[in-house]
């Protein structure tokens, strides 16, 4: 036993000698923490833009500025590849959290990317998806300039978490949502300006049918597919009370779906609104005034969505999936040709708006 | 004095060990023939794991299984059994120490070279396979503990962001596709059959506990396998190489651990040490009654050199996860049902060895 044992060690040793073959440890401090990937469409290339956000460096943690790189390939995989040769830093994709994609390269198809980001080794299906609107991923990235856009996006995705903004959407999301019901919706960023120093805000909803981008909801509808993912952004309402003037918050919103019998969409839509601002404690009347105008508005902005998303027959919240849990016998017959119908047929809503003070 | 382990500490090895290929292949391998219907695949399989757990068991009772099908078959077709048996054992054991070396390359990022990670599990494996049955017991019990935890923590994170439409409804044409689906499943779950060469060692009470364990774990199974399908969906499953570790990269908490893939994926080698170090004892004790006089441990190191060396020449890249998907469930089905089925029935007609041996839930006189 004992004399096998050192044969073991013996051979061992000898494997020591070839180190080359071992894991290669690397110091944090010579590594580039990526943070935020933008891809565009160039032609027939991809165009892929990094950013680190600002850096620590050195014993005292002095901010660097924003290390941001550009690569323009075939391919993902080999624009990635080129990215560590631009940098003296070894390049590292797994912290990446924010996905940009510019608006052309949506309109050609974002499957690839995604895959790219569920298959690479590094890289995660955990990375917010944003589509930036009327420009490039590049641009977004090259936005915030020396401290980077990494800032500005948790911000937006924390303001989102939080229901104060857009909902945020993972890669992963939008990724299974397009494959299991073939439409997703992801949040848009727009930009005032061109350049450096631009910064980056809301800029509604970008809806993917297929692997392509369908067409934007902003304003009002934008509002409407929050309300039918109940996930509304905190927004208020005026209502101008004769000699009261009232103001409501939007705090929350329930949204249930079931089939009719004869296999209708009916929607209902519960939501929920606090007394923000008003004059005089509102009599009954006044209440019931208030929730009716409320109801009407909510309704609007929720028919506004629908609309949209049934003239592109792209049904990116699954209302049908989700209203097939209580029809499973009828969805069998409806799944194939879901789409078509959810464009043909218009979905029953009823919504009612719980008012708290 | 035999190394004796409890009933309680060989499912706990088998489980511990079994969650190495689990991991790999569910749902991806059931998926083909169930879609959104393949997280009840383990539930699916609790018959046929039970069934196995039973046939085994009652042709191993307290000689151990290698004995029983010596004794059953006779020295010349039990003989030719126990090769069959330990070829495969050997084949299990290369194929899991070539996949757990590929699993850590791809946590590190493809640094480092695939033979160093597969040279040190086998050096694991050796030191816990030359050692004492008991003690690798004591510590497949803690590690099964560590495996469950961790995996839990993942799915736990992920169960809030579970969407039920994802795996829900199903229908009445659903139910044959779930059925269906319960073969592979229980052919992944076919890994742990060579644990049944260990039951000569198990003594203490132990009537039902088996079928508690093989129950629980698939109706565990069933549950993780519905919060990864419900978080990815049947079509991303499907296209992923391996759903449960991609989920293990998407969770994480703010502030705390942005991502913990690595972790599980190191974690999960105590799975394919446990797997590795069964096969390894299962090959030991079925030597053992081939040979007697061939020394345990000296054929034991042996088979080990054996599996590396096999698991390094005949599995080129993709190779292992190929027979892992394929072959392999196919053939624990035909060794772990099969064959025992077989043997049980040969038993019957022939009444050899029915004196010495008792069923897996009596408990020994």
């Amino acid at each position: 036993m004992k004399k096998s044992l050192r044969v073991l060690s013996l051979a061992a040793c000898l494997l020591l000698t070839g180190c080359r073959s071992l894991p290669t440890p690397r110091e944090m401090g010579d590594m580039a923490l990526l943070r935020t990937m933008g891809v565009d469409r160039a032609g027939e290339e991809l165009l892929v833009t990094v950013s680190t956000g600002p850096r620590a460096k050195g014993i005292q943690g002095e901010d660097q500025p924003a290390l941001v790189l550009s690569a323009q390939r075939p391919s993902l995989s080999g624009a990635a590849l080129a990215l560590q040769s631009l940098s003296d830093s070894h390049v590292f994709f797994g912290y990446v959290d924010q996905l940009l994609l510019g608006e052309g390269l949506a309109r050609q198809g974002v499957i690839p990317t995604l895959d790219y980001f569920a298959r690479d080794t590094e890289l995660g299906l955990g990375a917010r998806l944003w589509i930036v609107r009327g420009n490039t991923g590049e641009n977004a990235v090259r936005s915030g300039g020396d401290q980077g856009v990494e800032g500005r996006l948790t911000t937006l995705r924390t303001d989102g978490e939080l229901g104060v903004a857009a909902i945020s959407r993972t890669a992963g999301e939008v990724y299974s949502d397009l494959l299991e019901q073939g439409a997703s919706y992801a949040p848009a960023l727009a930009s005032a300006d061109e350049g450096e120093g631009a910064a980056l805000a809301d800029g509604g909803y970008a809806v993917l049918k297929g692997d392509r981008l369908a067409g934007f909801l902003d304003g009002e509808a934008a509002r409407g597919l929050e309300l039918l993912a109940g996930k509304p952004s905190a927004h208020v309402l005026s209502v101008g009370l004769p000699g009261n003037p009232v103001t409501v918050r939007v705090s929350g919103a329930v949204t249930t779906c079931r089939f009719s019998r004869d296999g209708k969409l009916m929607l209902s839509c519960r939501v929920n609104a606090r007394l923000a601002e008003y004059g005089t404690p509102l009599t009954q009347g006044e209440r019931d005034q208030v929730q009716r105008v409320l109801e009407e508005r909510e309704r609007a902005r929720v028919r506004s969505a629908l609309d949209q998303l049934r003239s592109w027959e792209a049904d990116c919240l699954g209302l049908g999936p989700k209203a097939a849990l209580t029809a499973p016998g009828l969805w069998s017959v409806l799944e194939k040709k879901w789409p078509r119908q959810f464009g043909a047929q218009e979905p029953e809503l009823s919504l009612r708006v719980a008012l708290h003070d | 004095m035999k190394d004796r382990i409890s009933h309680t500490q060989l499912t706990a090895l088998v489980w511990a060990g079994v969650l190495a290929p689990a991991a790999e292949l569910l749902p991806a391998i059931t998926l083909s023939a169930a879609g959104k219907g393949a997280w009840l695949a383990p539930a699916a399989a609790i018959p046929l794991v039970l069934l196995s757990g039973w046939l085994l068991g009652s042709l191993a009772g307290e000689r151990g299984l290698a004995s029983s099908i010596r004794s059953v078959g006779g020295p010349l077709f039990g003989g030719l059994l126990l090769l069959i048996y330990i070829g495969w054992a050997e084949l299990l054991l290369a194929l899991r120490l070539r996949l757990s070396a590929q699993r850590l390359l791809d946590a590190g990022n493809r640094d480092g070279s695939l033979w160093f990670f597969l040279l040190a599990v086998a050096a694991l494996v050796l030191w816990v396979g030359l050692g004492k049955l008991s003690a690798f017991a004591r510590a497949g019990q803690i590690f099964l503990g560590v495996l469950l935890t961790a995996g839990l923590v993942v799915l736990a994170l992920s169960l809030t962001k579970v969407r039920p439409e994802r795996t829900l409804p199903l229908w009445r044409e659903d139910l044959l596709s779930v059925l269906s689906s319960a073969l592979p499943a229980a052919g992944v779950l076919g890994w742990g059959i060579c644990g049944a060469f260990l039951t000569g060692h198990v003594a203490g009470k132990g009537r039902w506990r088996w079928f508690f364990w093989g129950m629980g774990g698939c109706l565990l199974l069933t549950l993780a396998q519905w919060i990864t399908l419900g978080n990815l969906g049947p079509a991303l499953s499907a296209r992923l190489d391996n759903p449960f570790f991609a989920l293990a990269k998407s969770v994480g908490v703010e502030g705390a651990f942005q991502r913990v893939e690595s972790v599980i994926a190191a974690l999960w080698t105590l799975a394919d040490l446990t797997m590795a170090a069964l096969l390894l004892f299962a090959i030991r004790n079925i030597i053992a009654v081939l040979a007697p006089k061939a020394g345990e441990r000296r054929s034991a190191a042996a088979a080990l050199g054996a599996a590396v060396l096999l698991a390094l020449a005949v599995f080129p890249d993709d190779a292992a996860g190929r027979w892992s998907r394929g072959l392999v469930p196919a053939m624990n089905l035909v060794l772990g049902i099969l064959l025992p089925t077989v043997l049980w029935l040969l038993e019957g007609i022939t009444g050899r060895g029915k004196k010495q041996g008792i069923s897996c839930g009596e408990e020994p006189s």
